[in-house]
């Protein structure tokens, strides 16, 4: 397999790639969903990662988040490899998996709060309003979690990325978010990635069928042979 | 280090915050607790040299039985709603994310329990003198028994009968915290109606126990963050 040519050649960093893939191979319930993967993307792009339900797309986010082991190949973000310190490796993602991590005994603005300081962030008040604002909640700062819809959880869950600035995290990794958002929310989160990539952040979104968006590049899992449509 | 600390006393704060907003957890526990010290005494009679005798024994046993509920659910609401999964992308350590956890955890399901020990040690003819005592062992045998309660409460995530499993983990390993305890309440009763014949300063048999107890603890906040930390990593895998 051979690295997939490379697109955007102006847009890279000095460090190299922002995110570089070789020879990924990923197993899942004794199921090979992916193998042999290369794969490059510079500062500034979006990619799609797109699969039926089932293909991998979970796992392959998961994968990269260093939360499920892979079993053959190396990948590096920002040249920081897959077996490097936990602390430095972390530091440069956030992954907004299919759960949404609020604390459902808290209110939104505690359980913000909270996935902030995990994150190693020191968030002032006047941050945590903003970027409530950004996702159209701020009149649900001091709401329970667990009073909240499904949509309205995601978008608590999604403001998280506000918080998260492209020269601090350099890759978002994000599943599936346009599930349970009303149009108005995909609008306000369509302009958050755009946003982020045109100030160099990388990020991946997953999905199937429609994307908003228009990616840099698009992975589609599950089928063979597998590699990168740019 | 910057990036150790910070996680840690949110994750406390957080911890706190919604035990103290949603008290059931907290009073469910106490009420148990509660429940098996004074139906104890009734149901044995008033002889206040058999139940002081006995009392250690009770106090410690209603303690475990009163914890045991509330740690296997240490860990199911963040592993449901994937605030886990946040912990473990956190750059601070997950075996100090968890030593957080079960510091809290301590303070939550432990404290409560020692608090009101006092009280219901009065039921069973402890002394008032003693209670400072008691309440030493009671608080550092809790600590051990929240350290065994979250490696298994995490070795049991995602089994479905995870209560069965919880306490097939807990019950072993906590029998050196009840043998010690027990025995060092019983040694500072001894050690109280030895003083008082002697009219000497406490000769403190307890102390041993103590020590052991310390032993075992200092053992377990080594041995069970990490242990914990790895059980949550596979169960999130």
């Amino acid at each position: 397999m051979t690295p997939s040519p490379i697109h955007h050649p102006s847009v890279q960093s000095d460090t190299g790639y922002r995110l570089r893939i070789d020879d990924l191979a990923m197993m899942r319930g004794g199921m090979s969903l992916i193998e042999a993967l290369h794969l490059r993307l510079d500062a500034g792009q979006l990619m799609f990662l797109r699969g039926a339900n089932g293909s991998g797309k979970t796992t392959f986010l998961r994968g990269l988040a260093r939360l499920i082991p892979i079993t053959q190949g190396q990948f590096a973000i920002n040249g920081i490899t897959n077996t490097a310190d936990q602390s430095a490796f972390m530091r440069q993602i956030i992954l907004i998996g299919h759960r949404n991590a609020g604390l459902e005994h808290l209110n939104v603005t505690d359980s913000l709060r909270l996935m902030a300081s995990l994150m190693d962030m020191d968030i002032s008040q006047q941050q945590i309003i903003a970027a409530l604002d950004h996702m159209g909640i701020t009149a649900l700062a001091h709401r329970q979690m667990n009073q909240l819809s499904a949509g309205q959880q995601r978008r608590v869950a999604l403001s998280r990325l506000v918080l998260a600035a492209p020269q601090t995290h350099r890759l978002w990794l994000i599943d599936e978010p346009f599930n349970a958002l009303d149009d108005a929310a995909i609008n306000q989160l369509c302009d958050l990635i755009t946003t982020y990539c045109h100030h160099g952040g990388t990020a991946i979104i997953s999905g199937h069928g429609h994307m908003p968006l228009r990616p840099d590049a698009t992975l589609t899992l599950g089928t063979k042979p597998q590699g990168v449509v740019t | 280090m910057r990036g150790m600390f910070q996680p840690c006393f949110a994750i406390m704060l957080a911890d706190i915050r919604s035990a103290l907003r949603y008290p059931g957890d907290i009073l469910s526990g106490l009420s148990f607790f509660i429940m098996i010290t004074t139906l104890v005494p009734l149901g044995l009679g008033s002889d206040q040299g058999e139940l002081a005798r006995i009392a250690p024994a009770i106090i410690w046993i209603a303690v475990m039985l009163a914890s045991l509920p509330q740690m296997d659910r240490l860990f199911t609401r963040h592993a449901k709603n994937g605030v886990l999964e946040q912990m473990l992308v956190s750059p601070a350590p997950m075996a100090m994310l968890m030593l957080a956890k079960i510091l809290t955890a301590w303070v939550i399901i432990i404290l409560p329990l020692v608090l009101a020990a006092p009280v219901l040690g009065l039921m069973f003819g402890l002394p008032f003198h003693m209670l400072a005592g008691v309440l030493g062992f009671l608080a550092m045998g809790g600590l051990c028994l929240v350290l065994i309660g979250a490696m298994a409460a995490a070795l049991s995530l995602g089994s479905r009968q995870s209560g069965i499993f919880t306490a097939i983990i807990v019950l072993p390993l906590s029998m050196p915290v009840l043998i010690f305890g027990v025995a060092g309440i019983s040694a500072i009763q001894t050690d109280h109606a030895m003083a008082g014949a002697s009219t000497g300063a406490s000769t403190g048999a307890s102390t041993g126990h103590m020590m052991l107890l310390g032993a075992l603890t200092l053992v377990l906040l080594v041995l069970s963050p990490p242990v914990t930390a790895a059980a949550i990593r596979f169960s999130e895998e």
